[in-house]
This record gives structure tokens, sequence and C-alpha cells, in this order.
């Protein structure tokens, strides 16, 4: 298996009028043909931006990416002019956002956004592009899709928005699809439904899959491996298994005692995280979840742990890991 | 339809239908966003509703609580139905029930201070107690919901979402309810935060003896804080069971659906328990289906369910379920 994304010390901030955000501080990670990483965190944590950054979408934001490399198919998607990235974006890399309705264009036809990118990108004639386009929303299970293609997305319902953005960003059947989270806008039905979609979908073309998501029952269910983001930091990353089986950092543990347990012990009682994630304006030298650690020593606030293997392939950056949490 | 323990709350046949369009030429539809449903709620439990988006959930809470007016049925407080009062006379039950929003960003006014967020109630229901009296009152409300008590010169612009739910929170305890309608106060929420009001909630029921009415979609926070779960489909509840049983032996096709699409955080269940999905979309209220309306999208349904409605009967004990086939 080839690498098709590898992210190298990945830095974006934010120049903001009350201080500079540092949003993103140096991520890396690659991820595989065929695989799916799932990237975990809560609002805030960077891993959307980190995402955005990597395509060169922060344009029009004060967010600069000041440091890293992002090598998509050895190629460095931060060096790319605007040209070029448009190239990739689409064709080679599909995307889905959270929100169907401010992702698509309210006064163009369906038909209009899925044939317009693939006569652009694969210059296929408007006929070939028109009935791929039909052929890639029964796929996404879009009823009547022969039909519907000439509506608008006001005339459809969330879920079907997600389908028809899911429908687009495979239209080109890119290596690489990133989502983020795009189910967490839509009901658990529907969003069993999507899941399962992306899932036969990725076996049939082979892609790699980003997940962006803050729910660790999609996590457990759709990845192989996954990192759990803090304060624009990796905490944590590890293939599914052992990150559920032997969580490491206490942010992670402290995530999974948030949630209610399924089975047997229930009825325990939920144990929050106390207090707040930092200011990311305003962030010190120590270990960025020193504050709400119950673990934390001299050592955290000082120092910020760098990611460590704690096994093969199971990485934390914690100075308490290892010792028997 | 009593459980063990008393009714608080009994709902009978209770409807709310909204007129929609209407204009030139064209005719008013009616959406039947609670379509006749009956239960009670216990005194001291929490009754959860869970269902998707549309199903009515939030509708049937704000109609209970009268701030919809009924379109058909009655709602009881300790044996007086709310729907025939006036205002004056709803004024005092107004006071033992009270709400807590979704979004707790618009359910704060960003122009007034959080001590006048929290006592407002108070000026209303509480006319007796001065001034100061109700300032000292509000500084005590923020510190049952760990807020600090300094915090009564601030303004809501200041707060993360968790603390902001929490205000909300202090603002409904401040007359002393004994009913608490809690219309999805995690959605919004991250899941540590989620985690930090759930259990807020569960303290003060504990404390204060308070009874919840929890609607939510989220599945598992709801069999985490209920008693009893009602799972509600178009307007209607289609199943009402105790938590353990309801998660156990589910009885209605949709809640087996339902159940079967929460994706569990544990790999190892997820492996031998791949996530099922239930085909189609939800009707529109406006027009929903013939007989029972969960017929297009059962797994389950034959020529009977798409011609009588199904009533909605006791099963097992304290077990209810409106379907045909169950």
């Amino acid at each position: 298996m080839g690498t098709m994304l590898e992210v190298k010390d990945l830095r974006t901030r934010f120049h903001t009028r009350e201080g500079v955000v540092r949003a993103v501080n140096g991520i890396s990670y690659t991820v595989d043909e065929g695989e799916t990483l799932a990237v975990v965190g809560e609002s805030g944590c960077g891993k959307s931006v980190g995402m955005l950054s990597i395509l060169q979408l922060l344009q029009g934001t004060t967010g600069r990416v000041e440091a890293g490399e992002a090598l998509f198919r050895g190629v460095d998607l931060l060096k790319l002019s605007d040209t070029e990235i448009r190239k990739l974006r689409g064709r080679d890399i599909g995307m889905v956002f959270q929100d169907p309705m401010t992702s698509l264009n309210p006064v163009l036809s369906i038909k209009r956004q899925m044939t317009e990118g693939l006569v652009k990108h694969l210059g296929v004639s408007r006929r070939e592009a028109l009935d791929r386009a039909i052929r890639l929303l029964r796929l996404v299970g879009i009823p009547k899709a022969e039909e519907l293609i000439g509506e608008y997305t006001f005339q459809f319902s969330g879920g079907m928005r997600q389908r028809v953005m899911i429908a687009m960003a495979l239209a080109c059947e890119p290596r690489l699809l990133i989502a983020d989270e795009p189910t967490t806008a839509l009901d658990v039905t529907i969003q069993a439904q999507i899941m399962n979609l992306v899932r036969e979908l990725k076996d049939q073309f082979g892609m790699a899959i980003v997940w962006i998501t803050h729910d660790l029952g999609i996590v457990a269910n759709f990845a192989q491996n996954v990192q759990v983001m803090y304060a624009g930091y990796i905490v944590e990353k590890a293939d599914v298994g052992s990150l559920f089986a032997r969580t490491a950092h206490p942010y992670t543990i402290g995530l999974l005692n948030s949630l209610p347990a399924n089975g047997a012990d229930r009825r325990r009682r939920l144990i929050p995280i106390k207090g707040a994630p930092p200011n990311l304006r305003a962030l010190g030298g120590g270990c960025p979840f020193a504050p709400r650690c119950g673990r934390a020593a001299e050592r955290c606030r000082a120092e910020n742990p760098a990611l460590a293997e704690l096994e093969r392939g199971h990485q934390v950056a914690c100075w308490n890991a290892g010792e028997g949490l | 339809m009593a459980g063990a323990g008393r009714a608080l709350v009994e709902v009978r046949g209770l409807k709310k239908h909204f007129s929609v369009g209407g204009g030139f030429l064209q005719r008013k539809k009616t959406v039947r966003a609670v379509d006749g449903v009956s239960f009670d709620v216990i005194e001291g439990e929490t009754l959860g509703v869970v269902g998707e988006s549309g199903c009515g959930k939030s509708t049937m809470g704000r109609t209970m609580l009268q701030l919809y007016p009924p379109t058909e049925g009655s709602v009881s407080y300790r044996g007086v139905d709310l729907a025939g009062l006036s205002r004056q006379e709803l004024l005092p039950y107004r006071k033992k029930i009270q709400i807590i929003f979704q979004d707790p960003y618009s359910s704060l006014n960003p122009r007034q201070t959080i001590g006048s967020i929290v006592c407002e109630p108070l000026t209303l229901h509480r006319k007796d107690i001065g001034k100061k009296e109700r300032l000292e009152l509000g500084r005590e409300l923020l510190r049952k919901v760990n807020l600090d008590q300094s915090f009564v010169n601030r303004f809501p612009h200041e707060f993360s979402g968790g603390q902001r739910q929490r205000i909300g929170i202090a603002r409904a305890l401040a007359v002393k309810p004994e009913f608490i309608v809690c219309d999805e106060p995690i959605s919004a929420l991250d899941v540590s935060v989620q985690a930090q009001v759930v259990t807020l909630l569960e303290d003060l029921q504990g404390e204060f003896g308070l009874t919840y009415l929890f609607i939510a979609h989220d599945l598992s926070m709801v069999r985490h804080i209920s008693t009893r779960i009602a799972v509600m489909y178009l307007g209607r509840i289609v199943e009402l069971a105790g938590r353990d049983e309801l998660f156990r032996a589910p009885l209605h096709p949709y809640t087996r659906a339902l159940l079967a699409a929460i994706p569990v955080p544990d790999p190892e269940y997820a492996a031998r328990n791949p996530i099922k999905t239930l085909e189609g979309e939800i009707p529109s209220a406006l027009n929903p289906p013939r007989g029972c309306c969960f017929h297009p999208r059962c797994p389950m349904a034959g020529p009977a369910c798409e011609e009588g409605e199904p009533a909605f009967r006791e099963l097992g004990p304290g077990h209810y379920c409106a379907c045909h086939k169950a």
C-alpha cells in the first residue's frame, strides 16, 4: 500500500485583532491508499482547520499556514499555485463538508453543479457528464435521479443534500476523500445510510478517507486508524482497536468517560472532563491539557510532551503515559 | 397507563396541528406535528423522548407547557387540565413547570446580565421579594449550577455553550419548579460538556426531587438519564417502555431500526453488530401515509398496516407499542 497523503509538521495560525490564534501546532500524519483515518476532537481543536490548510481553503480568512508540508502522492499541496490546486480539488481529492446547504449553490440546479466539475476536470462532453451525474446520484441512493437532477438544493431534505454532496465529491473518482463531519447535522438513521454508503463506495473505488468527527461511535464503526486532537496538537494516535482497548492519553480517557457506557455497567455515573479547552491565543509552554488533567505534575505545566511510541503503532503525547493509568 | 408511582402529568389524545401556506388561490395545508399522543409522566422520573428531526418531540413538549395551545386533547397537571385554564389561572402552573431550551445561544438575551436573566422568573412569580433578596437568590442559583457567583454582572457572550446551558438551568430552577421539560439541552454541546450538563441535571433531580421530560435525539444519552423512554415517529408515540426493557426487547420495528443505527463507541461491539440501515426517509407531516405511519419504511409491513392505524396498547407490563405486528 502506497502513501496517499503525508502531512509533516503543519502549523496554522489566525492573525486576529485580539491576538494570534494558534489553531494547528505542528501535526504530522500519513494516510495510506485504502485507509480510513478518523480525526477526533471537540470544537476548536483544529481538526477542520488542519484539513482546510492543506487544501489551501483558508483564503479569505486571517488564517495562514506558517510551516509544514502536505505531500499528496509526492506533490506538496502547500506549494501549488491557485490554478494547480484547483485542478486537484474536486478531481483527485473529493471533499464533503458538514453543512450541505452552505456548500451547495442554491441558485444553480444540481445538474449544473454536478456536470460543471466533470466537464472541467475530466474534459468529457456535457451529454456524457449528465449520464455520469445521473449514475452517481443513483449510486448514492437518490430515487428518480434523472428527474431530480434538474432541481435545486432547497427542494431536497438534509439527508438528500448530503448525498448530493457525496455524489459530487465522488464524481471524478478521487483518490482521497476528505469528509468533515459529514453526518453531524443528520439524524441517526440517515447517518447510518451515509456511513454504509461511503463504506461501499470505498471498497468499490479503493480511495483513502479522512473522516473528521467528534463522535467516537463513528470512529469505532468506521475507521481503521484514529488520531485525537486537542488544542491544535495530536495527543494520541493508534489503530482503532488499541485506542479503545489501551486508551493512553488522559484527554482520550476523559472523552470516553464522558460517554454513557454501552452494556452491563451502563448505570455508572458519567465522569465529565473538568473545565474548558484552553484559549488558543494564550497557549503556554506546558501540556495544553494540563490545566484539566487530574494527573498533571510540575513537568506537565512546564514542558509540552511530544508524541512518543507506547507500543507499535500507538503514540501518545503525555509525560505520564505508560505508567499505568 | 401508570407505572409505579403517581402520575404528575397525564397527557390524553394530545394533538397539535399547524396551518401552513394558504394565500391567493392556494389552499391551506395542515402539518400534523403532534397527532394524538397519550402518556403519563410519573412523579420523580425522567421520561426520555426520542425521535428524529420533525417527529414532533419538541412541539409535544411545548404543547404540554401550553406554549402552544393544543388543537385537541388534554394535559392534566396533578389532575387539573391546563388547556382549559385562562392565562391568569395558568400562572401558578407556569411556576411549577419550567423549560430548558436546546440552543444556549439564542435562549439568553444578549443585553441582559446573567443576574437579571436568572432572576427574571422571580420578578414575575415572586412579586413578594425585594430586589436585593432576589439578587442574593440569583447568586445562590449560580452556585447550585456550579458557576461562580460573581458572574451575575456579566453578559451571555462572555460564556461558553456549556456555561450558558447552566445559566438556562439556573433560570429554570429560580421558581422552584416540580417539572422541567428539557428540550434537547445537550445537543448543541461538545461531548465532554454534555457529560457536565447531564450530571448536573442528575444531581439537581436528586436534590430537589424534580421530574424531567428529557427530549433528545441521542439515544445513548437518553438511555443513560431516563427512567422510561418514549419513541416518537411522525407526531405519534410508537413505543413507550422502561429504559432497560426498551433496549433489551424493543417491540416496534422503528425502535429496532433506531437502535441498530447508533454507532456504539466500542470497536469489538461494532465488529459483532455492524450498523444496519433503515431505507427511505421520514415522510412529510403534511401528508402522512395512510394506516400505520411507518409502513412505507417498515421491513415487516403487511396489508393490514396500509389499512388501519395501529392502536397504542400495552403489550407487556408498562410496555406500550403501536404496531399491528408486535
